[in-house]
């Protein structure tokens, strides 16, 4: 096991805290009750994540990709089911489910939804490391789940995920946070998890 | 040059590109932003953006600046979500949609700015909402269509309905047609019937009554005449009167049988018993005219179902025609025989015979038909019509078997009692 129960717990309780500051904001700007959780958090290496995703659903999914580079560097993405994401930029924009399309105007606005989780995610984790993190433009597309991963991630390469939830009118949206780090990334957020929970290698 | 020389490349960038510094002060204003905002870069240059754009000035947008000041990672404003940061109008009452992005920029000595670029995305929304609404008329006509359809299903299913009501309607009104049709041939046909009996009875009527006229008037005046005219006369009298009577009773028989007033009572008889009983009724006449009138070979376990007194009088006629059309010295036999379920009577005589179109129409009632015997002895004319009648009752059959010279044969069938 790449990390141990403790580690996952608090690198569970690290994400729900950046999801928390993004849901705020969210919550402002759409002006509804959101509710946002990442009860499950999970750490694979490339080829196991690939065997994770086989039992998803083999379906298209939207995804938000933002990279980042520092002392601690990697790909962050979240990801839904284009029928998720339909569901949940209508719910935030409050207009009616209309067509099954997800044109250019809804994924501006998924763009923006998704750019703030990754972002309260990806800022907790800076703040964690003291790091200041240089960051990609935040970029938008469509695929298979396999070929999201295979596209930003190959051997070596370990896969940081968590099922996160949009609690809203009563609804529960998963979309998944997905963070792709090399080797010596990883051993950095281990040695950071480790002082923090007062262990030592 | 209004602007700091590094941004200067800026002006050549196909968006618009505005940046403002950690006092949140507009440090750089390009080409596109001046054209598509209608604001001057000399006007906001060097100002605080909240004070060049007062409705930027909430927490959804300072904290968000905040962040991106601080390094953090790039915000997004969508155009769904904020319709536009920097009012840009498309006409006299509406503004450009934006989707607008803020990136930190770093600079030497940890100096950071928020970099804005805007992507205009007016055209797409209009072509967006163009296209719904083209889709919500598509398919409000596309259900009204379905709903024509609809009714015209609706409308074809009734019509058919009411076709096959027609339809059976008109089959109805062909039969009762055609039904009408038959019971006017029927009517016709009793019509004609009718007035042809009438014809009959009214000549055979008319000759005995006035052969009885004549003789009576000759008793009556002729002073002079002898008794052995008186015999002569009051003799043939007798026999018109005879003839009459015998008519008049065949006449109204007839006239039962039509109307269907009379209806057989059948029996399971013994044929060689009752051929045997007519035999003796008839024999008088028979030996009178030196003929032979005798039965052949009959099985006297044979029976037959039917009203015996109205085969009686069809056997009675048939074996007095026999008699009455052979010559003197002739010969009738009466037989009887199982053909199949049923029992064949046969009256066949060696008597004058006669041609088979009068074969054929001997049943029917004509105007024309002789009914004289060979020696002169009269007939109704209605005998073998009434024959007739009284077998068909019975459920019988009936030919006739004859030719000119060689005498004739007289059938009729009726089922079998066994």
């Amino acid at each position: 096991m790449l990390l141990n129960e403790k580690q996952l717990d608090l690198l569970r309780e690290l994400l729900n805290i950046g999801i928390g500051k993004s849901s705020a904001t969210l919550h402002e700007l759409v002006n509804r009750p959101i509710r946002l959780s990442v009860p499950v958090v999970q750490l694979h290496s490339h080829s196991d994540f690939l065997q994770v995703i086989e039992s998803k659903p083999q379906i298209n999914y939207l995804t938000v990709k933002l990279g980042f580079m520092g002392s601690f560097s990697g790909i962050s993405q979240i990801v839904f089911p284009v029928d998720s994401a339909i569901t949940l930029v209508s719910i935030l924009t409050g207009e009616e489910r209309e067509s099954p399309d997800f044109d250019a105007i809804k994924a501006g606005t998924l763009n923006e939804v998704a750019n703030m989780l990754l972002n309260g995610v990806i800022g907790t984790l800076g703040e964690l490391l003291g790091d200041h993190f240089q960051y990609s433009l935040p970029s938008f597309h469509e695929d298979s789940l396999k070929k999201i991963v295979q596209f930003n991630s190959g051997p070596g390469n370990y896969i940081l995920y968590g099922e996160s939830h949009f609690i809203t009118d009563d609804k529960d949206i998963e979309g998944d946070i997905i963070i792709i780090l090399e080797m010596p990334s990883l051993n950095k957020l281990i040695l950071v998890l480790n002082n923090m929970l007062g262990e030592t290698v | 040059m209004m602007f700091a020389k590094e941004f200067e490349n800026l002006n050549f960038v196909g968006s618009g590109i505005f940046i403002v510094n950690r006092e949140k002060k507009i440090i750089f204003w390009n080409r596109i932003m001046e054209q598509i905002s209608g604001v001057p870069a000399s006007m906001v240059k060097d100002q605080s953006i909240f004070d060049c754009f007062p409705h930027l000035n909430k927490n959804l947008f300072k904290l968000r600046l905040d962040s991106v000041l601080r390094g953090g990672p790039p915000e997004i404003f969508s155009a769904q979500l904020h319709k536009y940061i920097i009012p840009c109008p498309y006409n006299d009452h509406e503004m450009r949609m934006q989707n607008t992005m803020a990136v930190a920029m770093w600079l030497p000595e940890e100096e950071i700015n928020a970099v804005f670029s805007i992507q205009d995305v007016t055209n797409e929304m209009k072509q967006i909402e163009t296209a719904r609404k083209m889709r919500d008329t598509a398919l409000a006509e596309i259900e009204e269509r379905k709903k024509i359809e609809f009714q015209l299903q609706q409308t074809v299913q009734e019509l058919e309905k009411r076709k096959s009501l027609l339809l059976e309607q008109s089959k109805i009104l062909s039969e009762n047609n055609a039904l009408l049709a038959e019971s006017e041939k029927q009517l016709k046909a009793i019509n004609a019937t009718k007035d042809l009996l009438f014809s009959i009875i009214a000549h055979d009527i008319k000759s005995p009554l006035h052969g009885l006229i004549g003789y009576a008037e000759i008793l009556l005046d002729d002073n002079e005449i002898t008794p052995e005219q008186q015999y002569t006369l009051i003799k043939g009298s007798h026999e018109l009167a005879t003839n009459l009577n015998k008519m008049i009773e065949n006449l109204l028989q007839w006239a039962r049988l039509q109307s269907d007033k009379i209806r057989p009572e059948k029996i399971i008889f013994n044929p060689e018993k009752l051929i045997t009983e007519c035999i003796a009724l008839v024999k008088p006449v028979a030996d009178k005219k030196e003929i032979s009138l005798t039965t052949s070979d009959i099985d006297n376990n044979l029976f037959a179902y039917a009203d015996v007194d109205m085969i009686t009088a069809v056997l009675r006629n048939f074996i007095s025609n026999a008699i009455k059309f052979t010559r003197r010295g002739g010969k009738v036999i009466v037989g009887a025989q199982k053909v199949r379920d049923n029992i064949e009577f046969s009256v066949k005589d060696t008597g004058v015979g006669m041609p088979p179109d009068k074969a054929a129409r001997i049943f029917e009632l004509e105007k024309t038909k002789s009914t004289f015997g060979t020696e002169k002895e009269k007939g109704t004319g209605l005998g073998l019509v009434l024959c007739k009648e009284l077998i068909l009752k019975n459920n019988g059959t009936y030919r006739v078997e004859s030719l000119p010279g060689e005498g004739t044969t007289f059938c009729f069938s009726l089922p079998s009692g066994d």
